[in-house]
């Protein structure tokens, strides 16, 4: 498979980029032949501390393959004792210190493409949070996963903790699982552009067309204008924004 | 809608507590074993909720000014009653308050172990508060203090999540009626809706405690009858998450806590995602 990925991020207004707090893997756009590859997104909670740590302790982890989908619990296991080791070597104040006892958390969603000649072409993925994936093939949309509608999203999702306790999120990881084709368009995106999108679907629209326009010479705006026009008609709520835009071809 | 304003730090929300340091305050607190005085439950609770609301900002690279904090102690005088770097202001920005305890005691706490068990952990817990009794309870006088402090904030803030003044007594006011002192603050108005003015009651009384009553009706004495009086409703969205955390309310719940804790007031303020399964 011939792989044309782009990434796409923008913080909260009010927010400098040091404060955004989602996370993606690969670190930037990605284009190239493989037989398998892994793509990630996280949404660190706003109300937790230290969660763009996890964030990015959680996505580096889906692309490397130490976290999937089979294997769930030795991971997680490693990474929340690593993103410890990491808080509590620092000196902090009071506050800082009680809340990194509570843990931080965040959303994950990892995308796994395979090709194989046995198994021909695969897709699956898994998902905490609200942070979503959606397939589009011609100008059908096939898939939409963990969520299916605009009204799913709340302030209070589930997600993953990087404390070991009771209701750290991971009895709510779903797995999803399918073929791609050639000419497929994957989309993957957190929960304040994933709530526009499926809000515009829902009127009968086709947002994945403008996605698809995103950085090409018929979309003028740069995203982070785009982003920032939608949060000011309040369109989209004001939160970090990343997307992932895959385009899978059979040549270059 | 109302009650709807984004909290962030170009357009901070403000709390202001009003805590009762009266002489009656020197009596036992609530029911049973306790060993407390009003007085030592009212520091307390201020410390406790202060204590939560630093925590709620606290981000990584320090504390974000989400909101703003006023504490107005009524006794032998009305007026603020921060001490040290804070004496004498009005409303303080809250990673000021959080770098201002006027100490940090170790406390243990029982805490899940992720295995099933509980442990015990040592916690630091600072404290800006102690308790104090002396002197009336001039409950109109505070109210009007605070009316005049949240104008000020307003005409600064219009576009503001509401203020929210919580109110720690035993009721017992000696400057008369403070029905429409009380009045006059929830009906001050931003853009996003009216002042909030919640009351939590601490009692001598042995009755059962309460978390957001719906009605006079059991509420053991006429002080926590008056202070229910004084309490705004629920708005909506906070009537949705109390239910969803195991509230029973109604549309006539109020802001009203009987020798209980008001952290869930904190809790259910929005400054962005929430985990559902942080507790």
């Amino acid at each position: 498979m011939y792989l044309f990925a782009d990434v796409f991020w923008a913080p909260k207004t009010g927010n400098s980029d040091e404060e955004y707090e989602d996370a993606f893997f690969p670190k930037q756009k990605f284009e190239g032949r493989r037989d398998t590859f892994n793509f990630a997104i996280a949404d660190g909670a706003t109300e937790s501390s230290f969660s763009a740590l996890w964030a990015r302790l959680l996505v580096k982890a889906v692309g490397a393959g130490r976290l999937s989908p089979n294997c769930i619990e030795p991971a997680l296991t490693k990474l929340k004792s690593c993103w410890d080791h990491s808080v509590s070597k620092k000196t902090l104040p009071w506050f800082a210190e009680e809340k990194a006892r509570f843990g931080a958390f965040s959303t994950l969603l990892g995308l796994f493409l395979r090709e194989s000649e046995e198994e021909g072409r695969q897709w699956e993925a898994f998902a905490i949070g609200d942070s979503c994936l959606f397939q589009v093939r011609g100008d059908q949309l096939l898939l939409r996963f963990p969520l299916c509608n605009a009204e799913e999203f709340t302030n209070r999702p589930t997600l993953l903790s990087s404390r070991e306790q009771v209701g750290d999120g991971r009895e709510s990881i779903k797995r999803h699982y399918g073929e791609w084709n050639y000419e497929d368009h994957f989309f993957m995106m957190t929960d304040a552009l994933a709530h526009w999108f499926l809000t515009r679907y829902e009127l009968g629209e086709k947002p994945w067309v403008l996605l698809q326009s995103l950085g090409s010479r018929d979309f003028s705006a740069d995203f982070r204008s785009w982003v920032n026009e939608l949060r000011q008609n309040n369109s989209l709520k004001n939160d970090d924004v990343t997307l992932w835009r895959i385009n899978i071809s059979q040549d270059p | 809608m109302s009650y709807t304003a984004e909290i962030n730090r170009s357009n901070p929300s403000c709390f202001l507590f009003l805590i009762d340091q009266s002489g009656s305050m020197s009596d036992q607190f609530g029911a049973g074993e306790s060993t407390k005085t009003k007085a030592e439950g009212v520091a307390d609770a201020i410390n406790r909720l202060l204590q939560n609301l630093v925590i709620k900002c606290a981000k990584s690279e320090g504390v974000r000014d989400y909101y703003h904090v006023g504490v107005i102690g009524y006794g032998n005088r009305v007026g603020s009653a921060f001490g040290g770097q804070l004496s004498s202001r009005d409303l303080v920005p809250i990673s000021e308050i959080a770098s201002n305890p006027c100490r940090i005691e170790p406390r243990s706490k029982k805490v899940d172990d992720g295995a099933g068990g509980i442990v015990e952990q040592s916690v630091k817990f600072p404290i800006w508060f102690e308790p104090v009794a002396s002197g009336g309870t001039p409950m109109c006088q505070t109210f009007s203090q605070a009316k005049t402090v949240l104008d000020g904030w307003l005409n600064q803030h219009a576009k503001c999540f509401p203020p929210i003044v919580i109110n720690i007594t035993d009721g017992e006011s000696t400057d008369g009626d403070p029905s429409s002192a009380s009045m006059a603050v929830r009906e001050l108005k931003g853009d996003d809706g009216n002042v909030l003015l919640f009351n939590l009651h601490v009692s001598s009384h042995r009755a059962t405690p309460i978390t957001f009553a719906d009605s006079e009706e059991l509420l053991p004495d006429q002080f926590a009858k008056l202070l229910f009086g004084m309490s705004s409703r629920l708005p909506d969205y906070m009537r949705q998450i109390a239910r969803q955390e195991g509230f029973t309310v109604s549309d006539n719940t109020r802001g009203f806590a009987f020798n209980a804790d008001l952290l869930s007031v904190i809790q259910f303020l929005d400054i962005g995602t929430r985990p559902s399964n942080l507790r």
